[in-house]
């Protein structure tokens, strides 16, 4: 990635502090020229903000320094195939409630744990999960054992199918 | 909209009991090769070797298979099973239909009670058929590996038809040709329309979600699917109505090639495999991937017919069925029921407290010890039996079926293990 007019923007004090960095990266990448790339330096990787940046059409990379986390977005030139691709995959409301939980959500992927790893995660992930708050899963598959026991515990789960083999779950109560 | 259907994973009471009689009937068949004895060097189409088969198919491997497909059947097909209670009256009527068929080749019963028997057994594989067909009506995701054990299943409808053909014939005489020449398709339809096609169609499934192997090739699979498929119909179509030597040449290779196509997409899962160390149950299964090549050369050796004496094709036609039941079929089950019925039973009495406490694993629910000593029995079973049927030696022979039975207790020791497990809260942290 081209970093040529770069703008950074460190959010560790403001999580310090207790504030959700989420409408303020949101203004600053909105801002945006296509020339220039914003700097977002946080202790973790901001997997729901790439998420959310992508959809609208911008490219995301993440470089580790020092036990620090910096992720760069700029705006993609040819975004609109971009767009018309989401307009394809998403046919629900899977969208909506993403953005409903934007900045309250909790994340975790399972692709790589092996039976029964990912059921089990996800149900403790979901047992520490703060009320209000989604959590959302990057999955190979739909979860056919897990699905009887979250509507057991009152939850409710959307999913978003990428490829084949990655399905993106949204699981929140009801 | 993108809400899920909740409910699609069935009771474990209608899977559970396909294991427990798979497992009985593990320890029959070790029984029958105990007993039958000399019998086993004899021609492959004696009674007591035919009771044995349809024990080893449709008790051990058949049963087993069918439990493990009502489980999966929401993972493949994205569906629930059409009904819960019909897989319960199948399960009934086929471990009956398996004892009662079982006893009628053994006592050699062929022109009374075998009628009966056959159509029993065709009656409860029917009601399975139905019961599959029925939910993949409903499913929505059709991809190869679901087209896979679709396939199956109807070529287990064909398999079934021709057995009890021949089964009727013996009573009421209207078939032209001899019935070996009915043995024969019936046998190859069942051992590569029925059981090669559904491995393949769960083991693509089962093997890369056990090895974490993600982006695979699989074309391999369509390629494979049409080749088998082909070649298993032109071999059908030859033997029933046109009896052409060299069409047997061109569907063999088609076959032969396309398991190949399959074995090439577990080779390539198991390279670029996330889980590097093999448990015991993916050991297993990956001894019986390797085996398929053995069928593969003894089939070349059948149909050439190299000038070996009557008596020896006899013995490697034997072997060839061996080489299929027991060291493809028989080893991969062996593995997989370590893979799947400890996650089963686990599901069932842990669903409530996951998340909440920490719970054992399911790898956790057997003893690793006792199934590392059946392997290595098995082991025994397996290379002394090959020794006994190729040379003939009676003593190499009853060293495998003891070795088998000691194989099947061990197995059954772990299988209660796992379904009489008592749930364990362990302390959090």
């Amino acid at each position: 990635m081209n970093k040529n007019k770069l703008l950074s923007f460190d959010v560790r004090s403001l999580l310090a502090a207790g504030t959700d960095p989420f409408k303020e990266i949101m203004l600053k990448v909105e801002a945006l020229n296509d020339d220039e790339t914003v700097e977002i330096i946080n202790t973790f990787e901001p997997i729901p903000l790439i998420n959310v940046l992508k959809s609208k059409g911008f490219i995301a990379e993440v470089i580790r320094k020092d036990e620090l986390v910096h992720a760069y977005f700029k705006k993609e030139v040819n975004a609109e195939v971009e767009e018309n691709e989401e307009a394809i995959t998403s046919e629900n409301n899977f969208d909506e409630v993403y953005k409903f939980f934007i900045g309250k959500m909790e994340y975790v992927d399972v692709r790589q744990l092996e039976m029964p790893e990912p059921m089990t995660t996800i149900l403790s992930e979901l047992e520490k999960l703060p009320t209000a708050h989604s959590l959302f899963v990057d999955h190979k598959k739909i979860p056919q054992f897990l699905l009887p026991e979250l509507k057991q515990r009152g939850f409710e789960i959307l999913y978003n199918r990428k490829s084949e083999n990655h399905l993106q779950l949204l699981i929140y109560k009801r | 909209m993108n809400q899920l259907a909740a409910n699609n994973a069935p009771h474990s009471s209608v899977v559970v009991p396909h294991f427990i009689f798979g497992a009985f009937s593990l320890i029959v068949l070790a029984v029958m090769l105990v007993l039958a004895d000399t019998n086993l060097l004899e021609a492959y189409f004696n009674s007591k070797l035919l009771a044995i088969t349809h024990m080893a198919v449709l008790g051990w491997a058949t049963m087993i298979v069918f439990g493990a497909l009502y489980q999966l059947i929401p993972v493949v097909f994205e569906t629930s099973l059409y009904s819960e209670k019909l897989a319960k009256v199948t399960f009934w009527l086929s471990a009956f239909s398996v004892l009662f068929l079982t006893y009628s080749f053994w006592v050699g019963a062929f022109a009374t009670l075998l009628v009966f028997a056959s159509g029993c057994m065709f009656i409860s594989l029917f009601l399975f058929v139905v019961n599959v067909l029925l939910s993949y009506k409903n499913s929505k995701l059709k991809n190869i590996k679901s087209k896979f054990i679709i396939t199956a299943v109807l070529w287990l409808t064909v398999t079934e038809l021709i057995g009890a053909l021949i089964a009727f014939n013996f009573r009421f005489n209207f078939l032209s040709s001899v019935h070996l020449h009915y043995l024969k398709i019936h046998a190859s339809v069942g051992l590569i329309g029925w059981f090669v096609l559904l491995i393949i169609g769960v083991g693509s499934t089962l093997i890369p979600m056990f090895l974490i192997s993600h982006q695979l090739n699989e074309k391999k699979l369509t390629k494979s699917y049409y080749l088998i498929n082909t070649g298993l119909i032109l071999l059908v179509v030859n033997w029933f109505l046109l009896n052409l030597e060299f069409l047997n040449l061109i569907a063999t290779p088609l076959i032969i090639v396309g398991v190949i196509f399959f074995i090439s997409f577990i080779f390539d899962s198991f390279k670029k495999r996330l889980r590097k160390k093999l448990d015991i149950g993916m050991q297993y299964s990956m001894l019986s991937m390797a085996a398929v090549f053995v069928p593969f050369i003894l089939v070349g050796i059948l149909f050439f017919g190299f000038k070996v004496e009557i008596d020896l094709l006899y013995r490697i036609t034997s072997f060839y069925g061996f080489s299929i039941i027991f060291g493809f079929i028989t080893t991969l089950i062996l593995g997989q029921t370590y893979k799947t019925l400890p996650f089963i039973v686990w599901l069932y009495k842990y669903k409530k407290l996951i998340g909440k406490v920490k719970t054992p694993l399911p790898r956790e629910m057997y003893s690793p010890m006792i199934a590392k000593i059946q392997i290595f029995t098995y082991f025994i079973f397996i290379v002394a039996s090959v020794i006994g049927l190729l040379l003939n030696e009676i003593l190499a022979i009853r060293v495998g079926a003891y070795a088998l039975l000691i194989v099947a207790i061990l197995y059954n020791i772990n299988i209660y293990k796992i379904i009489l497990h008592k749930v364990k809260k362990v302390e959090n942290d």
